[in-house]
């Protein structure tokens, strides 16, 4: 395999989220932990779990694309993780740092809903229908947990916040 | 010294102040991804995402010249994630309509990004009731939307086309 194909970058990119994943199945506990809410406490425990479904997808991808998910640090994530753990470190009343906490899980699913995208339309336009398949799941998947976090902010954990102040 | 986050309003101005560094950054990024840029469309793409983005900066100004805080004293670590993968692929000897691919997945990352923490900044200035800054970071939100859809067509009708070419002509020869 040549390192100018879509296949090579295809690859990459598949490493690329295999490490994003790897990461996120570390911070979720954290962030779970670091809730008030325990709806948002629910809400990070279940993505932990479709998060490790994900990861074995992405396995079962490089798998049939004959190379290895490992052998790449994915920086983007390795950021947006930061970001979140700044959150967890900050001083903030519970249901402020629930709120900041949901901005975080956001930026992160919607880095995943752009990796996954791509790499979705990579394996359609080289015809590797099976791998779009498996990967359209998992992009799925992470839209409806950000419009789900969308309505648990909306719901009340916003308002809840904005009573603090008042 | 760093504000201390103690109300929904600071939670607010501190998405803002994140925001405005992301996109002082960006402001910085998107010349070297037009310079990186092999197909003039994609240039055109990131030069065309530059002045939008300056606009985009305007905007978070006007909204900040109402607000008791300074635009400034946040770095975004996020973004400089994202703009650490983009400069990644520039360093990187890649076939050029390849690495107009990878340039677009970083960009549509960067959008995404935006997307998530323009949709949240709009939906806190509801609940507050900035009326003014409800429907500036509306309007941004809206072109980051616009240029993810942009991205995505550049992407599907020529530049993955040829770089599947490549990969045709390649196993060709080996």
């Amino acid at each position: 395999m040549s390192n100018g194909s879509l296949h090579k970058l295809f690859e990459k990119e598949i490493q690329d989220l295999y490490s994003a994943e790897t990461q996120l199945i570390d911070a979720l506990p954290k962030m779970a932990q670091a809730a008030t809410s325990a709806e948002l406490q629910r809400s990070f425990k279940d993505h932990w779990h479709a998060t490790k479904r994900q990861k074995e997808r992405l396995e079962e991808v490089a798998r049939m694309a004959g190379f290895s998910p490992e052998g790449k640090e994915c920086v983007g994530m390795q950021a947006l993780i930061e970001e979140g753990e700044e959150v967890i470190k900050e001083d903030m009343p519970g249901a402020l740092r629930d709120a900041a906490l949901i901005v975080a899980a956001q930026k992160v699913e919607h880095y995943e809903m752009a990796s996954y995208g791509s790499v979705r339309t990579f394996a359609q336009m080289m015809g590797m229908q099976q791998e779009a398949a498996i990967l359209q799941k998992t992009l799925d998947e992470e839209g409806e947990t950000d419009h789900k976090l969308s309505a648990l902010a909306e719901s009340h954990i916003n308002a809840q916040a904005l009573g603090l102040s008042n | 010294m760093p504000m201390q986050i103690d109300s929904m309003h600071k939670l607010y101005v501190d998405l803002l102040k994140d925001l405005y560094n992301a996109e002082t950054q960006l402001l910085e990024a998107l010349p070297k991804m037009a310079k990186g840029a092999h197909s003039a469309e994609l240039r055109q793409g990131f030069e065309a995402h530059l002045s939008q983005t300056r606009g985009q900066a305007k905007r978070l100004e006007q909204i900040f010249s109402g607000l008791e805080f300074s635009p400034n004293g946040k770095k975004c670590v996020g973004m400089e994630g994202l703009i650490k993968e983009g400069e990644e692929i520039l360093q990187e000897d890649m076939q050029p309509s390849l690495k107009d691919a990878a340039l677009i997945v970083a960009a549509q990352k960067v959008e995404h990004y935006e997307m998530a923490g323009y949709g949240t900044a709009r939906t806190f200035a509801e609940i507050l009731g900035e009326t003014d800054a409800i429907r500036l970071l509306q309007e941004t939100l809206d072109e980051e939307k616009q240029t993810d859809d942009k991205l995505t067509q550049l992407a599907q009708s020529h530049i993955n086309r040829q770089a599947i070419g490549l990969d045709r002509h390649d196993s060709g020869r080996s």
